[in-house]
Formats: structure tokens, C-alpha cells, sequence
């Protein structure tokens, strides 16, 4: 019989050899006489490939799902509790996985062009699509020539890569459950980020493919036309992925912060500029005939980008310099020859076609659209060279070392200030740049005199920008010009869009993409720059000796049920939450009683939730056990809302996991995260017991709250058990809520037991520890400690909306750009 | 010509000066010997230290010390050239810390305590050093 992995190993195998195939027969097609049956077999290789690529994704995928925890994949990745989307999410966790994603979205793009009408360019591009293929295919192939591993198997079996004693004694043991998902990667962009990303990265193969083909057939204009909608297609889906990446960053890793400049970040940043900056350059040698050798430099360089940022963050190099690269598997010689095999061949083609290129020797004036779009894309091109030369210092210094030499050359330390401080100079030329050359594109005639075009927008950015650098106030002159820069860029993309509106009833979509940038950059420069602590501590009391002055000093302590002052609002903790499964909304952790062993929860009392009546003793299944949410209500004035920042434990380690919430506004955002909460390992330290005894139904104060013995009910737990329990039911009043609390008198076989219960909201122990049958008594003994509390950072993020509202705007403008570009080739 | 001899010479100019300023800003891996040195002729520029966390014998890591809170901790780190030093941290422990194989702080010495302002973690693929339990 055939195991599941080695049908999956040789499906992998097959796929690798029918993408070289694919390759190579369109490659012979070119100087074969029988160039249709070349043709023919390798669209049928290539299909093939996609069939045996598809297939191994299937194979994965059930050992996955399947719980399959003899493959190290799925114990490595996933565990038997994990929710379903999570699992799928598991898939791409690892570098096997996520390479396989990336084939995905090629193979779906090669078939495209195979089943696409004829077009002199479908085959050439699927051979440059095969190559890659057999490329990224060489990575997972987990084969070892001579002592080389080439690639990396998702296939392998766990005893084939830990040696744990327990397979020396049984080969064939298969562990009970995997190690589960990374908690911060439980999430549910984690599901659909990945995927854009890749899609993003797929893409960027039709740009590189149309510049390769156009090269070698010596085609050097018909190119430009489906170049410019895929180029322009892969910059909006990468730009969406990359937003996403920036979005999850904020909304749940708790960076407090949307870009980290880390290098993996950057490594995606700058592939992405150099995409916008080729589209930019193919429409003026599309429209103007220039600068073709640019065009084709940068559609073959935002490739080879997206391949040696695959490079940086999968080889391990950037692993003293990075949070959260993929671990190292040995691949960097391998992916080290695909950056250079690829970069190679565009060389080569680029050199032996150099002189028969278009060249124009027309040179653009000053006063034209053109000159300023181009300096605009030079500017581009700057702007990820600031960005890309310092994150690869870690390549410089082994190259260093690989030639002997010694470099101690490190990342600069505060990477987000170096960089911010240089971006943000390439931001606004971009915004001015993009300004001007809309403009003179579109408005200059002989008839307007240059002044007149541009006097509106100036005047309105003068003014608009001095009355909120003044009332803001802002001081910092990078910002200052950033705004002034933006401003401009809004009003003059604004101005453009106007006229083509009124004269012609058109929507322009590059000024709309232009005024999205400008309301981005906007966004950028407010929420980065002016974000700022609300949770200040102005009781004067230190949280604690231990903390680090500022943890003292920024963040608040809330004690359950007390409300304090954080910024202008009134908060109030209000304790500890739990979601339910099929369930929306939280219920409070004191209301139920957990069944150990079980993801599982027992009710202690009645009461409507989510518009159910639930009743006492209920089996209640929690989302996630390891997630506890706290609650916590703010009021200013009449406004008034609650957030339910969380924390995630890992079972199987040290792991914590803090992520925030937020409470948006359209100018401005409140982001609360929790820095820390009783450690639920910790001893509690419980006060002197103290005791009452009451009858039934009688009020009595326990501590300081009025509550009551409602019932004791008994059971046994079967007939010839000789275990008895007792199971007191008492009614706590507090804060306007009705706690309760069920100890347990236990007697087995004449030993006692006294199972107490905690109520955490309220700090308090009880226990049943008497029953006092002659008088009809039962003696209540408690214990009390420090009340539940949290300590929390608050922050305002100032029109941090603005930036996705921009981002929203800018991909608007994308997309109907691209809408006009798919009707202007009818 | 004009304008694009101009345009290039400018575009190289600003090269030059990314080239420049990326060398100037850059930070450098060093011991925390050389560190020390740098701290007493009060040279504040934050540098990277590569080492491992301090294992006993039996690979039990030692020296770390959590605060009760878990909002910081202090631990020992061995550099490259086998020094030990103490590392305060001022944050949470990262995840994964205990199992990381190697360690890169970023910070300075201050009041002769070695601070970090940020660690970098490399660990073995994720859980392949962690006993199967059964």
C-alpha cells in the first residue's frame, strides 16, 4: 500500500518534471519546424504540471484536515482542536505550504493563458510561467542528490525528522495531537492575507513574462498594451495584501503600530514600488513612445525583486535582523540560483537586444506632463532603493564573509525612525510630482497660460495648510511639508478631476487614484506622527517597583467595577469574558464553571444571552478556551461604548498573547490593549478565613455583600458509590450583578472534601466547610484577596481612517483605470 | 540633452547620499566587551549583540529572572566570544524566547546595565527541539 505522503512526495515529483518539460518543449517550438506539436505537448505538460500541483495541494490538505499527526506538516502546523478555517489557514503556515499557494495561483494563471483565444504571446508566456514553475516546484521536491537536498518536502513523516525515543520503541506511533497554530496567527487574516499576498507575487510573473517574450521575439511595442493591465492588475492585488498585513498588524498583533519597516515588510515594500513605478513608465512608452529600455528594466526588476525578497526572507539570512522571517530550511543556495538564473536570463536578453530597442531622442520639456511623471518614477525608484539598500546589509556582510573578509555591519537600530524620516521626503515629491504632472498632462493647452492651471490648487493648499498647521499645531517641518505636499496633491488631482467632469461628464482614474494617495498620506502623517498616549497614570501611585518607568507611567490600573479616569473618559473594568460557541457577544467567566479536561463550561445560574433563555447547570461550548476577553465600558458624556481587548494563552508554552480593540471614529481611533492582568498560574494569596452559618434562604453578609443561601442540593454519584456531595448554591450581590457560587461538601468513604469557589470579579473564596444538621445550619467560610484588575495602555491614533479611507480610494481609482484599459483594446 | 543629463546627475547625487547615509546610520554587531568600550568613551549609538541564552550542562537555561508581573525580565546571555552578561528587557518575554537558538539584542549600556530595546529570535524550526509529549 502507498501512503498518503509518498503519493503526495510523487505527485510532487511529477508536477517538478512535467513544468521542465512544459518549458522546454515551448522552448524548442521556436527553431523546430513542427512547432505546432511542440506546442501541443507542452500545453500538455503544462497541464499536467497543474493537475499533479493541484493534486499534492489535496493530498496536503487531507492530511491536514485529517489530523494526520504522523506527518510532520500536520504536527507541526495544526492541532486536533483547531476550527476548520483555521486548519485551511495551517496550510500556508510553514515555507512547504506557502510555496505550494504561490504555485497555486501560477498554475490557475498558466491555465488561463491556455485556454485564453490564441495570441502570439500565449505560449511564450507560458514558458516563461513553466521555468518558474519548475523553479518554485524544486523547492518542495525533498530529494537528496550526492548529499544535496534540493528542496524541502511537505510530505516527510515526523520520525524522519525528530528522533524521539518513543520511535526507536514503536516506528510506527503516531503523536495524540499536533502542536497547534501559532496563537498570533489565529486570526482570521491569517486565513485571507496570505493568499492575497500571494496571488500578489503570482501576478508579478505577467509583467516579467510579456517583457521576457517581448524580448526574445524581438516585439517591441505590442507588449505594452496587456503588460500595463497586468501591471497594473498585480499592483492593486499586492497592494491589497500588503494593507491587509498592515491592517492585521494593528488590529490584533498589538505592534501598535500598522508598518514596522521590518525587513520582511520592506521586502514586500519595495517590489510593490517598483511595480507602481513600472506601470507608471509602460503608460508613457505606451502613450508617448519613451523610455522603453526603462519600461523594460523595471517590469524585469519588480520580478526579480519579488524573487530575491523571496530570497531574504526564506533563506534565513535575515534572521539577526528580523522578527518574524520564515525559519531557515537550507535553501538559500537554492533560492540563491533562482535569483540568479532568472536574473540571468533578463540580463542576457536585455544586452543582446539593447541597440535594437526603440530609443527616443526626443527630449520632454520641462512644462510637459510627461518630464514630471518621469521624475516621479525616478522617485520611485529612489524611494525603494533608501528602503531595500539597508535591509539587505545582511547579504552584504555575507557576501563579505563569503569572499574571507570580516563585516560587523548591522540594520540600523531604529529602523522605524531612519526610515519614516527619509520616507517621508520621497512621499511628498511623490504627492507634489503626481500634482504637477496630472495637471500638465491633462489641462495644458496653448490657450491657458501655465499660471492659471495651477493658481486654484496652490491657493487653496496655502490656505487650507497654514490653518491647520497653525490650529493643530503642527511644528516639525517634515511634517509641515508632508501636508502642504498632500494638500496639493489633493487639490490639483482634485482640479483635474473636476474638469473632466464637467466638460465631459468622465471620471478620471488616475486622479482619483492620485487624491486617495494624497488622503493616505494624510492618514499616514497624522496617525503615525501624532499618536499619543491617553492612559497616562496621574494617580501618582506606582504600579509596581519592577515595571520600567514608562510601563508606570503610560499605562492605567483598573480594579474591577471602579471606574478611573483614562484621557477624557470614564472606564470601568468590568471583568473577565468568555465567547460562546454559536453565540455572539461574551458572557462573564463567573457565571460559569469550567469541566476540566473539556473545551466545556457548566452554567452556575439562569439568564437571557444573546436573546436565549439559558438555565442553571447548561453545557455551554466556549470559541476558544485559551482566549479571554476583558470588558471594559467608557463613558464621555453621552457617549458611551464598550471594548473587549483579549489575551491568548498557549497551552503548550510560555506564550501570551495580548491583542487589542479598537473603537473607531472617522477622525480619530482609540486603541486599548491590555499590558498585563493576574497571572492565572500565580498563587493568590487569600486573606484570614473567616465563617458564618446560615439556614436556608436567610441573608447574610459575606465580606461586604449581601447574599443569600439559595439551596444545598445533594447527590451521589452512583448507588454503590460511598461518595456523597452536598453542593451549596449562594447568591452574591455585587455591582449591580448576582454572582453565584456553588462549593461542594464532599464525603467519601468518611474522608471530607471541600471543593471551594472563586469568585474572581469579587476576590472572594467560599467554601462549605460545615453542615450542622441539628440546628439546620451550614457554615459558610471565606476568604477574600485583592479584587480582579487590569493594567492597561490606551492610545489615540488621529485620522489613522483617513489612511485606509486613502488606500480605499487609491485601489477605487486602480480598478476603474482598469475597467478603461480592458475597453480601450475592443 | 539637457534635461536628462541633469535629471541623471541629480537621480546618482541622491544615490550616492541613500548609499552614504544607509553606511552612516548603520548599527554593528559587537561583543559586549567592544560594547562596554563604546559605553565608557560615551558612545550611546545603540549596537547589535549576537549570542545564546546561558545553558547549563543539561541545556536548563539559567539566569533569567521574571518579574512578578511578567512585564519584564532580566536574563543571561553568553555572547559570541563566551561573555556573560545580564540583559534587562523592558517588555514582556517574546514568544518562543525559551526555545530560541540564537539571540540578537539591540540596545546599549546604561548605568552599566546592558538594556535591549528589541531582541531578535532565531529559533530551530518551531517546535522540532521540544520532546513529543505523550
Amino acid at each position: 500500500m502507498f501512503s498518503l505522503g509518498s503519493v503526495g512526495h510523487l505527485f510532487i515529483l511529477s508536477s517538478f518534471v512535467f513544468a521542465v518539460l512544459s518549458s522546454l518543449s515551448y522552448f524548442c517550438a521556436d527553431s523546430s519546424r513542427d512547432k505546432l506539436d511542440w506546442y501541443q505537448f507542452g500545453r500538455l505538460s503544462f497541464s499536467l504540471h497543474s493537475f499533479f500541483i493541484l493534486a499534492s495541494i489535496v493530498v496536503l490538505y487531507t492530511i491536514l484536515l485529517g489530523n494526520k499527526f504522523q506527518y510532520y506538516y500536520a504536527f507541526q502546523h495544526t492541532s486536533s482542536l483547531l476550527p476548520i478555517y483555521f486548519k485551511v489557514s495551517s496550510f500556508w503556515e510553514g515555507q512547504e505550504g506557502s510555496f505550494l499557494l504561490w504555485m497555486f495561483w501560477n498554475v490557475l494563471i498558466g491555465v488561463y493563458f491556455i485556454v485564453k483565444p490564441y495570441s502570439r504571446w500565449n505560449a511564450s508566456v507560458i514558458m516563461v510561467i513553466s521555468l518558474v514553475q519548475s523553479v518554485l516546484t524544486s523547492m518542495v521536491l525533498g530529494i537528496n542528490l550526492y548529499d544535496i537536498k534540493i528542496g524541502s518536502s511537505p510530505f516527510i513523516l515526523l520520525k524522519d525528522v525528530i528522533s524521539a525515543p518513543i520511535f526507536s520503541i514503536d516506528p510506527s506511533y503516531v503523536p495524540e495531537d499536533g502542536s497547534g497554530l501559532n496563537p498570533l496567527l489565529q486570526n482570521y487574516w491569517m486565513v485571507i492575507h496570505p493568499p492575497t499576498l500571494f496571488l500578489g507575487f503570482a501576478l508579478c510573473i505577467l509583467p516579467f513574462s510579456y517583457a521576457i517574450s517581448s524580448l526574445r521575439l524581438r516585439d517591441y511595442r505590442k507588449w505594452l498594451n496587456p503588460t500595463q493591465k497586468y501591471l497594473l492588475l498585480s499592483v492593486v492585488v499586492l497592494g491589497i495584501g500588503i494593507m491587509m498585513g498592515a491592517y492585521w498588524a494593528y488590529e490584533t498583533l498589538n505592534f501598535g503600530g500598522y508598518w514596522n519597516w521590518d525587513p520582511v515588510e520592506n521586502a514586500v515594500y519595495v517590489p510593490w514600488l517598483f511595480l507602481v513605478a513600472s506601470f507608471h513608465c509602460l503608460i508613457l512608452t505606451n502613450r508617448k513612445k519613451q523610455y522603453y529600455k526603462v519600461s523594460y528594466v523595471l517590469s524585469l526588476s519588480s520580478f526579480l525583486l519579488i524573487l530575491y525578497s523571496t530570497f531574504l526572507t526564506r533563506s534565513g539570512i535575515l534572521g539577526d535582523s528580523s522578527v518574524h522571517s520564515f525559519t531557515d530550511l537550507g535553501l538559500s543556495g537554492q533560492l540563491l540560483i533562482c535569483l540568479f538564473l532568472f536574473m540571468l536570463i533578463s540580463i542576457y536578453l536585455l544586452l543582446t537586444r539593447w541597440n535594437d530597442i526603440p530609443n527616443t531622442e526626443k527630449e520632454s520639456s520641462a512644462y510637459s506632463g510627461d518630464f514630471w511623471l518621469f521624475i516621479g518614477i525616478l522617485t520611485l525608484i529612489l524611494m525603494s532603493f533608501q528602503v531595500i539598500l539597508p535591509t539587505s546589509i545582511p547579504v552584504y556582510n555575507a557576501i563579505i564573509e563569503f569572499f574571507g573578509g570580516f563585516s560587523n555591519l548591522a540594520p540600523p537600530a531604529e529602523k522605524e525612525i531612519f526610515y519614516s524620516n527619509a520616507q517621508i521626503w520621497f512621499a511628498s515629491s511623490i504627492a507634489i510630482f503626481s500634482a504637477i504632472a496630472q495637471i500638465l498632462w491633462w489641462r495644458k493647452n496653448k490657450s491657458s497660460s501655465i499660471v492659471s492651471l495651477f493658481s486654484n490648487p496652490l491657493a487653496f493648499t496655502f490656505i487650507i495648510s497654514s490653518l491647520i498647521i497653525y490650529s493643530y499645531p503642527i511644528t516639525i517641518p517634515s511634517y509641515m511639508i508632508l501636508l502642504t505636499a498632500s494638500l496639493f496633491s489633493f487639490f490639483s488631482n482634485g482640479s483635474v478631476l473636476l474638469y473632466f467632469f464637467r466638460k465631459k461628464d468622465l471620471i478620471s482614474s488616475a486622479s482619483v487614484s492620485h487624491i486617495g494617495l494624497a488622503i493616505m498620506l494624510i492618514g499616514i502623517l497624522f496617525s503615525s506622527g501624532y499618536s499619543s498616549i491617553v492612559s497616562k497614570n496621574y494617580t501618582g501611585l506606582i504600579w509596581n517597583n519592577d515595571f520600567p518607568d514608562d510601563v508606570n507611567e503610560d499605562n492605567m490600573l483598573l480594579f474591577v467595577n471602579e471606574e478611573r479616569n483614562v484621557g477624557d473618559f470614564r472606564v470601568s473594568y468590568e471583568g473577565e469574558r468568555k465567547k460562546l460557541k454559536n453565540y455572539s457577544g461574551f458572557i462573564n467567566k463567573n457565571f460559569l464553571e469550567l469541566i476540566p479536561l473539556e473545551n466545556k463550561y457548566i452554567l452556575k445560574k439562569d439568564l437571557t444571552f444573546d436573546g436565549v433563555d439559558l438555565k442553571e447547570n447548561d453545557t455551554l461550548d466556549v470559541d476558544n478556551n485559551d482566549i479571554t476577553y476583558f470588558e471594559l465600558s467608557f463613558k464621555k458624556g453621552e457617549e458611551a461604548f464598550t471594548l473587549f481587548p483579549k489575551v491568548q494563552t498557549d497551552p503548550n508554552s510560555d506564550m501570551i498573547v495580548f491583542s487589542p480593540d479598537v473603537s473607531k471614529d472617522l477622525f480619530q481611533d482609540l486603541y486599548v490593549h491590555v499590558r498585563t492582568y493576574p497571572d492565572p498560574k500565580q498563587e493568590i494569596k487569600w486573606s484570614v478565613k473567616d465563617s458564618i452559618s446560615v439556614p436556608i434562604d436567610e441573608t447574610f453578609f459575606l465580606n461586604d455583600y449581601v447574599s443569600r443561601l439559595l439551596k444545598v442540593s445533594t447527590k451521589t454519584i452512583s448507588e454503590d458509590s460511598k461518595q456523597f456531595i452536598a453542593e451549596a448554591q449562594i447568591k452574591i450581590l455585587a455591582s449591580g450583578q448576582d454572582y453565584i457560587a456553588r462549593p461542594a461538601f464532599i464525603i467519601d468513604d468518611n474522608k471530607v472534601g471541600i471543593v471551594p469557589d472563586i469568585i474572581d470579579d469579587l476576590g472572594i473564596k467560599v467554601s462549605l466547610t460545615e453542615i450542622i444538621p441539628e440546628e439546620g445550619l451550614f457554615k459558610i467560610t471565606y476568604q477574600t484577596t485583592q479584587k480582579n484588575w487590569v493594567i492597561v495602555e490606551a492610545m489615540q491614533k488621529p485620522f489613522i481612517n483617513f489612511m485606509w479611507l486613502g488606500f480605499f480610494i487609491l485601489t477605487l481609482g486602480l480598478l476603474l483605470s482598469f475597467k478603461k484599459l480592458k475597453l480601450s483594446r475592443i | 540633452m539637457k534635461n536628462s543629463a541633469a535629471l541623471s546627475v541629480v537621480f546618482i547625487g541622491i544615490v550616492l547620499i541613500i548609499i552614504v547615509t544607509t553606511y552612516g546610520d548603520a548599527s554593528t554587531y559587537v561583543s559586549f566587551i567592544e560594547a562596554k568600550e563604546l559605553y565608557s568613551k560615551g558612545n550611546m549609538s545603540k549596537i547589535h549583540v549576537v549570542g545564546k541564552l546561558n545553558r547549563d550542562a543539561e541545556d536548563n537555561i539559567m539566569g533569567i529572572d521574571k518579574s512578578s508581573d511578567m512585564l519584564s525580565f532580566t536574563f543571561e546571555m553568553v555572547d559570541e566570544k563566551g561573555l556573560k552578561e545580564n540583559v534587562f528587557y523592558g517588555e514582556p518575554m517574546p514568544p518562543d524566547f525559551l526555545m530560541s537558538e540564537q539571540i540578537v539584542v539591540i540596545g546599549s549600556y546604561n548605568n552599566n546595565k546592558f538594556i535591549a530595546d528589541e531582541i531578535l529570535l532565531k529559533c530551530p524550526s518551531k517546535y522540532t527541539e521540544e520532546k513529543i509529549k505523550i
